[in-house]
């Protein structure tokens, strides 16, 4: 996006241009609400792990402790998501706020999460493959399955498009199991299944 | 000063394997960074398993020279696809893309290249001279100091993320806390371990960068709505003639200054300074009507800004271990990884380890040029590598990264949680930067808070009533606070300004 030429200054041209390249996002209150329950998840589970542990609380003569630091860092985590949340409880309740532009359920939503959400599992089941049948087994496997079912091989029309888009997964997934093996194998000699 | 960095540099000349690091780390930065949606901190991010088993000294050489070159990669894709594929390069798309589709690609990659070298050489140079001085004003400091560098690192950094700096702040307790999993440094309790002999070792920096940064990155691509490959231009002839490149010192060697003196503030970081040059050199041209229409300073200044900032930033990691942006905070952890802590007693204590540091990003620049010139129409090739298929061989490079560490599962399940948790921070506009930094630098704050508060007996005064101390916690202050006054002035002068409005509006012939 370039300069809006004629702007009376460089620095406001430049700025206009920016701004038209990335719109500043606005957060929502619900996304505000979100962002608060994260926060507090992370110090509610801390919280637990120190009440728990007496033994953070020993005496360490001149030393202030190894409770000091956990118990001042959940202190901030803890009034800034409460802030947070509170904030956008009250934005919620008084309307304020971009509202979504249309109402979506609750299945749209999740869908753009669904591709992320499966390569995520494939992943966790990766390494215990390779321990199975070998590393150059299991990347190979992994990385054609996923190329394969990314690139919409399935729908693609028999023949020659079919031909050609399995042999560059092919030559892909080739590529890759030699450079991973290349670069961990050979370069830093770190044994891989 | 100079005799370290001359016999660092003939040791990577010398030596076929640090050679060859370099020169692979520069082809596979460029590459990294050409490519729409793999930033500089992801390249450094997933690339940080493969240099965990090499010599302090070859792993700093490899991770410059990606870190280095991947700061020009972004650059191509900005002038070739209109996508910049760093930050820093944001600015080079508005006059590198209108060259690019004028049938003058080849020139314009090529004035960003010389530019990029030349910035790159006046940041490394005002790195070698101001380096040593600081370190040197710095070796006064003390646990106080250290504790305070630390905090104004951690609220920079917060400033410099996208989005408020309280979140991002918040986001760095996460990290501190992160941090503190497992054993206590000084009395050997564990803490957050819930009764598991994983986290007792602590979360380790290495699975966590690679999940935050790295498969956090890939699963966001992979969830966007999928994207044919932009159209490449046709690259033309390369070099541009003399009678275009010459006239070009002037905004090269202004955009330098700039980029290593903003680089080198904390938050600044290279998209405040390539915007800052390319701003100066409307101003000072007498046809700023061109820009933005193909000029060739529009691309010359704001590149050598970019890559001047790399020195730039590396000033203030190297002297007080205060890293200015998050990709000098992942070599900053790479360093800490190898058990070297830096500040002024790097200096002090190892001078041949800095003169390698100084002769790697000096041999990173040079290779940068050389094989750019030399491989310019093969990266332009690999561009055109749908991107379903390098984020997919990404991921693999992620978990296998993860598994050689330590030839651990564990490591891949904390890479993987942490790939969940920056997806999530993504969806929730948080930056993830600062969560990252505060497990790297959470246990040398705690160290230093504690070593402080015991020498002084308890008394938090002692944070205030040495100078350094307390500057460095005032600027943390004006860092946390200005962006809520300035909100707060500025909704003040919206109310006055709204003020007469009624009475305009009741005037208002609609």
């Amino acid at each position: 996006m370039p300069p809006t030429p004629g702007a009376a200054e460089p620095e406001q041209a430049v700025a206009v241009a920016l701004d038209a390249a990335a719109p500043e996002e606005v957060n929502t209150p619900a996304r505000d609400v979100a962002v608060g329950l994260f926060i507090l998840a992370w110090a509610v589970v801390g919280w637990i792990s120190v009440a728990g542990n007496s033994r953070l609380f020993g005496d360490f003569g001149r030393d202030p402790g190894p409770a000091l630091m956990p118990v001042v860092v959940l202190a901030i985590l803890s009034a800034g998501g409460l802030a947070i949340l509170a904030t956008a409880i009250v934005r919620l309740v008084r309307g304020a706020g971009p509202q979504p532009a249309e109402r979506t359920t609750f299945g749209a939503r999740l869908r753009p999460h669904l591709v992320p959400a499966t390569l995520l599992v494939t992943l966790a089941v990766y390494p215990t493959v390779m321990h199975a049948i070998g590393y150059a087994a299991a990347t190979a496997v992994f990385v054609l399955g996923w190329i394969l079912a990314l690139s919409g091989w399935r729908y693609l029309p028999h023949g020659r498009a079919r031909l050609l888009a399995a042999v560059a997964a092919v030559g892909a997934t080739a590529a890759v199991v030699a450079i991973l093996y290349t670069s961990f194998v050979v370069v830093i000699r770190a044994p891989l299944p | 000063m100079l005799d370290p960095f001359f016999s660092a540099l003939a040791a990577i000349l010398t030596d076929p394997y640090l050679l060859a690091l370099s020169v692979g780390g520069v082809v596979v930065g460029t590459v990294l960074g050409a490519l729409p949606g793999i930033s500089s901190t992801m390249a450094l991010a997933i690339l940080l398993p493969v240099s965990f088993a090499m010599s302090p000294e070859a792993a700093m050489v490899f991770l410059l020279a990606v870190f280095s070159s991947s700061v020009f990669g972004g650059s191509i894709s900005a002038i070739l696809l209109n996508i910049p594929g760093t930050p820093g390069a944001i600015v080079t798309q508005f006059d590198g893309y209108p060259m690019a589709r004028s049938g003058r690609a080849g020139h314009a990659v090529s004035i960003a290249l010389l530019a990029s070298t030349l910035g790159g050489l006046f940041g490394l140079a005002v790195l070698v001279v101001v380096a040593p001085v600081i370190a040197g004003a710095a070796m006064s400091f003390r646990s106080p100091e250290f504790a305070m560098a630390t905090v104004l690192g951690l609220t920079m950094l917060a400033y410099s993320s996208p989005g408020s700096t309280f979140r991002g702040v918040l986001m760095g307790a996460i990290g501190l806390l992160c941090g503190m999993v497992g054993f206590d440094a000084l009395t050997d309790v564990s803490r957050f371990d819930f009764g598991s002999a994983t986290l007792q070792a602590g979360i380790d920096m290495v699975p966590l960068t690679v999940g935050l940064f790295g498969l956090a990155e890939v699963m966001r691509n992979l969830g966007l709505r999928r994207e044919d490959v932009p159209e490449v231009p046709k690259m033309g002839s390369i070099m541009p003639p003399w009678r275009t490149l010459w006239p070009l010192w002037k905004p090269m060697s202004r955009g330098s200054l700039v980029g290593t003196f903003v680089g080198a503030i904390p938050a600044a970081g290279s998209a405040i300074a390539v915007v800052v040059s390319y701003a100066q050199e409307m101003r000072l041209s007498r046809t700023p009507e061109r820009f933005g229409k193909g000029a060739p300073e529009g691309i010359a200044a704001p590149e050598a800004a970019n890559h001047a900032c790399v020195g730039g930033a590396l000033v203030p990691m190297m002297t007080l271990g205060v890293p200015g942006d998050t990709m000098t905070a992942v070599l900053m952890g790479a360093l800490l990884l190898h058990g070297l802590r830096p500040g002024p007693m790097l200096f002090a204590d190892n001078p041949d380890f800095v003169g390698m540091i100084y002769s790697g990003l000096f041999f990173a620049v040079a290779a940068t040029l050389v094989c750019n010139l030399a491989l310019i129409r093969v990266i332009v090739l690999v561009m055109r590598t749908p991107r379903h298929m390098l984020m997919i061989g990404i991921a693999a490079l992620c978990v296998v990264g993860s598994f050689a560490i330590r030839n651990s599962m564990s490591d891949v399940y904390v890479m993987l949680a942490f790939a969940v948790v920056g997806y999530v921070m993504g969806l929730l506009r948080l930056p993830v930067a600062p969560l990252a930094f505060g497990l790297i630098l959470g246990p040398i704050l705690e160290e230093n808070v504690r070593r402080s508060l015991i020498v002084s007996g308890g008394e938090w005064s002692v944070f205030v009533e040495r100078p350094i101390a307390l500057a460095m916690l005032l600027l943390s202050l004006v860092a946390l606070l200005y962006p809520v006054a300035a909100a707060g002035i500025r909704g003040l002068r919206g109310r006055k300004a709204a003020a007469p409005a009624p009475a305009a509006g009741g005037q208002d012939p609609r």
